[in-house]
Order: structure tokens, then sequence, then C-alpha cells
């Protein structure tokens, strides 16, 4: 009895997703772009982490290295991708392909790109089902896609099924990628800009969908955004990069109240607040570096303004500011304490 | 208050499109901007917010007659802009300019930056005699926020921010009065949004210029203007000052828009307004109100009449029937 416990604990603490010091280098005539220069993270079941970053911080990258997305070479992929107990990067395609798109699925940013234009909606779905669960028949499949499509909101389902993308607007095509995502009710969703090319009303209700579906399968959403807003409202933990590697991690609430990162500072005093109207933004000097010319020591160094020698000479390694928050600034503590 | 006379006047400006594929049929039309009116006064900053399809983009460029409207006035100084010959059209865009939205197409690629600036000047000579030119470029370029060097630069040879400062620095060098920025930070990283932000705060103080900015970010539109336009499906449904807009807005549409931005700060959340469904098509517009088909206070008396702009407080408008003082 007590041995069965102990192992139903132990499968409930161990995350979904386990990124250890992910890196992406690709190979180019220029000489060698590090993409992605150790990133490591942890998903657990059901949770929302978001991973906050501009663009050429790395954050796409890295998540097409988890999905297996990235052509290599030019690419080259270092360090493991745990997906419970099997380890991606190393595992044969024989093995991944029955979790990447299925355990773990992911939208993009445009949906309609993303969509095969020359297949109804329908097809798409059952193409899902055809590769991943041959053991569905045909009706079953069709039924499956009718429910799946009126999960996502699109009515009604049973004629819509039969469109094409392109009879769909903007919000709806990113409901059936949703839908497309969501198929095989997998344990994490991973989800790139998804609202980027939509209005702020549409972004509202796709949030609200992907909040209510979490909810309904227990899923794990991995949020891609260079929006803060967006983040600090949808997620529960936040990764926060910057010139391809983490500068801040935590519980979303606890950086957003008390970040340990001049970048993350930064960044939320870029934004312009109400109490900010009639006064002077405090922007970030300068421009985010360019991969293949990387500064030494701190990536952040030459935009901060706390920068001191150090920072230009050593890289700064994440530090645990409170049991569940780190940073990687030299000046941490003080950055916290202000 | 700010000086009586208007320096930009819209009355009634209207803009359709053929509809694709009505050739012939001349009553099929897109109806990108439908009989917007608003001022702007010397010195104001007028945002105009709204969702992609409802127009603000088409009127930015029927202001500049970028885009011939097909009726309507555009009254600068008192003058008609409408009715001018292309000839003199040529001249008055001296002193309205424009910024767009992505620096990396608004920019000749094979001009250096200083063929960038210069430009206007080879075309109107009068602003500037050919010995003063060097000196002006670095002028511009330092002004904002690049150095003289870069005059010898391409495009190609900076990054977004840098694009948009060069942009800003060619609608300067003809000495404009009003510049009209559409979405002149939505291509721009967060970090790099608050530069240019600012930038555009610090020359409009130093140069006396009005802007009229479009944008789809309700935060960079409160943060810059004195008065905001929100407008939908090709109409402004409310109208006026920062404060009336952000802290009492009236039109349910409005505060839609207002309830769905998404806040860092937890105090600054609202209660969410979801709508449903999205834009209608500008083709074939909705009767009456065009936002009642959304709209979570329709009424069935909203589908009769097209509801005016009318008067709620002073400066402060508002075009829903269902509004009671």
């Amino acid at each position: 009895m007590a041995v069965v416990d102990v192992k139903a604990d132990m499968q409930s603490d161990q995350p979904v997703l386990d990124v250890r010091d992910l890196k992406v280098t690709f190979q180019t005539p220029r000489g060698h772009v590090h993409a992605v220069n150790g990133v490591s993270f942890h998903v657990e079941k059901g949770e929302a982490l978001g991973i906050l970053g501009e663009s050429g911080s790395g954050k796409s990258v890295s998540v097409g290295a988890i999905m297996g997305l990235l052509e290599s070479p030019p690419a080259r992929i270092e360090g493991q991708v745990n997906y419970r107990d099997t380890e991606l990067i190393s595992a044969p395609a024989s093995v991944t392909r029955s979790i990447h798109g299925d355990r773990i699925a992911m939208i993009y940013q445009d949906a309609i790109t993303s969509l095969n234009p020359s297949l109804t909606i329908g097809n798409q779905i059952g193409e899902l089902f055809k590769v991943h669960r041959p053991n569905m028949g045909r009706r079953e499949i069709q039924a499956k896609s009718i429910e799946l499509l009126e999960a996502v909101g699109i009515q009604p389902a049973r004629e819509r099924v039969n469109s094409y993308p392109h009879e769909f607007s903007g919000g709806m095509n990113q409901r059936i990628m949703i839908a497309l995502g969501i198929a095989l009710s997998p344990e994490i969703l991973i989800a790139d800009e998804p609202t980027t090319a939509l209005d702020v009303t549409v972004q509202a209700q796709i949030m609200r969908l992907l909040g209510d579906l979490r909810g309904q399968i227990d899923m794990a959403l991995i949020l891609i955004t260079h929006d803060i807003g967006l983040v600090a409202e949808n997620t529960d933990r936040l990764m926060v990069m910057y010139g391809g590697g983490p500068v801040e991690t935590g519980p979303t609430d606890a950086i957003i109240e008390r970040p340990a990162h001049p970048y993350t500072i930064g960044l939320l005093n870029s934004i312009p607040h109400d109490d900010m109207k009639g006064k002077k933004l405090i922007a970030i000097s300068g421009s985010p570096p360019k991969l293949n010319e990387m500064p030494k020591g701190c990536v952040f160094a030459p935009r901060c303004a706390m920068a001191k020698d150090m920072c230009r000479k050593e890289i700064p390694v994440m530090t645990r500011i409170a049991p569940d928050h780190s940073s990687a600034c030299h000046f941490a503590q003080e950055v916290v304490d202000g | 208050m700010v000086d009586a006379k208007p320096l930009l006047k819209i009355e009634n400006l209207v803009k359709h499109y053929p509809a694709p594929g009505h050739g012939l049929d001349k009553s099929r039309v897109v109806r990108a901007v439908d009989e917007v009116s608003f001022t702007l006064h010397r010195g104001e900053t007028l945002g105009i917010v709204g969702e992609s399809g409802c127009g603000k983009s088409t009127l930015a460029r029927t202001l500049l007659r970028l885009v011939e409207p097909t009726s309507g006035k555009v009254l600068f100084n008192g003058e008609d802009l409408v009715g001018l010959s292309s000839k003199e059209m040529r001249a008055r865009r001296c002193q309205l300019q424009m910024i767009f939205q992505d620096p990396f197409a608004s920019l000749n690629p094979r001009m250096t930056v200083g063929q960038i600036l210069s430009e206007p000047w080879v075309i109107f000579p009068d602003i500037l005699p050919r010995a003063e030119w060097k000196e002006r470029i670095w002028y511009l370029l330092t002004r904002v926020g690049l150095s003289a060097d870069d005059a010898s630069r391409y495009p190609h040879q900076f990054s977004g921010g840098q694009r948009q400062r060069i942009g800003i620095a060619r609608a300067l060098s003809v000495n404009p009065e009003v510049i009209v920025c559409d979405e002149p930070f939505s291509a721009l990283d967060v970090s790099i949004q608050a530069q240019v932000i600012n930038l555009l705060e610090d020359i409009q103080q130093q140069f006396g210029l009005s802007y009229v900015i479009i944008a789809h970010d309700l935060s960079v539109i409160r943060h810059c203007s004195d008065r905001v336009a929100v407008m939908y499906l090709g109409n402004i449904v409310e109208i006026g000052t920062w404060e009336q807009i952000y802290g009492n807005p009236l039109h349910p549409y409005t505060q839609a828009l207002l309830s769905a931005m998404p806040e860092v700060r937890t105090k600054d959340r609202k209660e969410r307004i979801i709508l449903e469904g999205e834009v209608p098509s500008p083709l074939n517009p909705p009767s009456g109100c065009r936002f009642r088909t959304r709209c979570h206070r329709a009424q069935p008396d909203c589908a009769q009449n097209k509801p005016e702009l009318r008067v709620r407080a002073q400066s402060h408008q508002c075009a829903c029937i269902h509004i009671h003082d």
C-alpha cells in the first residue's frame, strides 16, 4: 500500500517536460550563430509556462528544437529534452513520432499559412487521427472532428467541417489550429505567439478558449510571446529570455512584482502604463545583440544601466533569489532589493 | 484651451473602393472610410485606434491624398486639400508628412541615408540651399539619435528601430507642421518601442508638431494622445480627450476594446467583455449601427437607424442610441 503511494507521488512530482542546458548553433557561411545558449526549464503537469522575449531572443528556436523541427545540419543541437522518461534529442524518429504532435503539440502565429489550403479542415483533422490513431474508423474520425470544432467554437460544426481554410477569418483559422493542436489530447501544448496576428477583442476570445480547454483536458501550456500583458494574465510561471538564453525564471506574479534582472525591469518600464502619462518612458538604450556578435560576459551588459566591469567580463549564472525565482545577473540580490 | 482655429479639419471624409470582382456594378463598394469628421489643433496629438479593417490606415492615407477620397473635405489651415491639383498638393505635402509602419519597406534600399534625407530638397530646392545640406543631414541624424557617419550607409545596415528613426528624420527634413504616423511602433520590439515613443514626443515639443497617430495598441495611444478617436468599420464611434475615452468610455465597443487589453498589473485589470465573432465585412456592413452584430448591449432598434456622433460632454462625442445622460 505504502509503496503504491510513493510511486503515485513520484509520478506527480516528475515534470512532464524537463529541458536541460539546451544549445542550438547554426552553421552559416559567416560563422557559427549561437541562437540558443544554455536554456533549462521544466513544465509541470497542467501548468502554464510563459516564455517571454523579443525577436532574436531564441524563444522560437528553443521550442523548434524541443519539437524536432530544426534540420540538422545546419542546426547543431546539444543538451537534453526529457519528456517524462524519454530523451527526445537522442531518440530515434520511430520514438519521437509518437510524442511530437501527439503528446506535445504546437500551434503557430500565422494560422492561415500553417493550414493546408487544399484540404478541408475536416480532412486536416482527420489526417492527424489516421496517422496517430490508426485504429479509429472513418465514422469515428468524422464524429470526433465535429466535436473538436464545436469545442473551439466553430458553428455549425457539421457543415463547416467541409470548408477550406480560406473560407474562415483569421480568428477562426486560429481556432481551427487550436482544434488540431488539442485533437489528440496532448499533455503539453506549445503556443508560439498564438494571438499576435489577431485583434485584441479576438485575442481575448482565443485566450479564454485556451484557458477553458486547458482546464478540461488537464493540459500544460507553453505560451511564447513578446507581450508581457499576455503572459501576466495567462501563465503561472515565466521564463524571460534575452540574447539566446534565460535571464530570469520564476512565478509570473513574483517576476512582475519583484523583477530580479535589469532587463525584466527595463521591459516592464517600457510599457506605457497609465501612471506614466505625461512622463518620459524609461526606455532600454541600444538594441539587442546580433547573434553572431555576442558581447563578452553578460549579454545584456552593453544596454544595462547598472553594468559594472565584472559584467563585461564574466558570464553570469542563474542565481536563486527566492525558492522558485532565479536571475542570471551578477547583482541579482541588489536588483531585487532596489 | 487650444487655439480656436483647428490646423486640420476633416469633414465627412469618405473613401469607397470598388468591390473586387464587381467591376461594372458600381453599387457594390468596400466602405473603408465612411463619413469621418474630426479636428486637429496645433501642437496636439490625436490618436486613432481600431482593429484591423476599421479603416484607420485608409483614413491616414486619404488625409494626405496618397489615396484619393471619394468625397468630403480635408481643410488644412482653412484650405481644402481635396480640390487641389497634383502640383499644388505636392507643395502642401511639405507641411503634411507621414511615418509608415514598416521601416523595412518604406526606405529605398538603393539610396544612402544621406540621399534619402536630401531627396525632398532636390524636389523642393527652396527649402534648403545646397551648401547647407551636409550640415542639415548631420543635424537631423543626431536629432533622431543616429550619428553623422550614418549618412553614407544604406538602410539594410540598420536595425528596425534605427530605420524608424531614419523615417522620422526624413519626415522632419521638410519642416512639416503635421505628421501622420501609421502604426509607427508596431514593427518594433517592446524595448525599442519606448525609445521611439520618447523620440516622437521630444521632436513634437522642439518643432511644435501636431500628430495624428494611428495604432491598434491601446496603451501606446493612451500614452501619446491628447485626444482619442475610436474607429469601427469605417466610422468613428467615439471621440474625446484621453481622460474621457480611458476613464469614462461611453460606447459599448470602446468599453469592450479597453476591457480586452491585456494588463501586466493585477490592479489594472478590468472585467473582460468578450465580444462575439469578428468585425463584419466592410463590403456589406450591418444596417443601422455597424457594431450591433457584436454588441453586448444591442437592442432591436439598433438595426434601424445609423447612430450619429452626438456630443455627450465637452469635447466628448459618441455614436450610440442607447446612451442617455
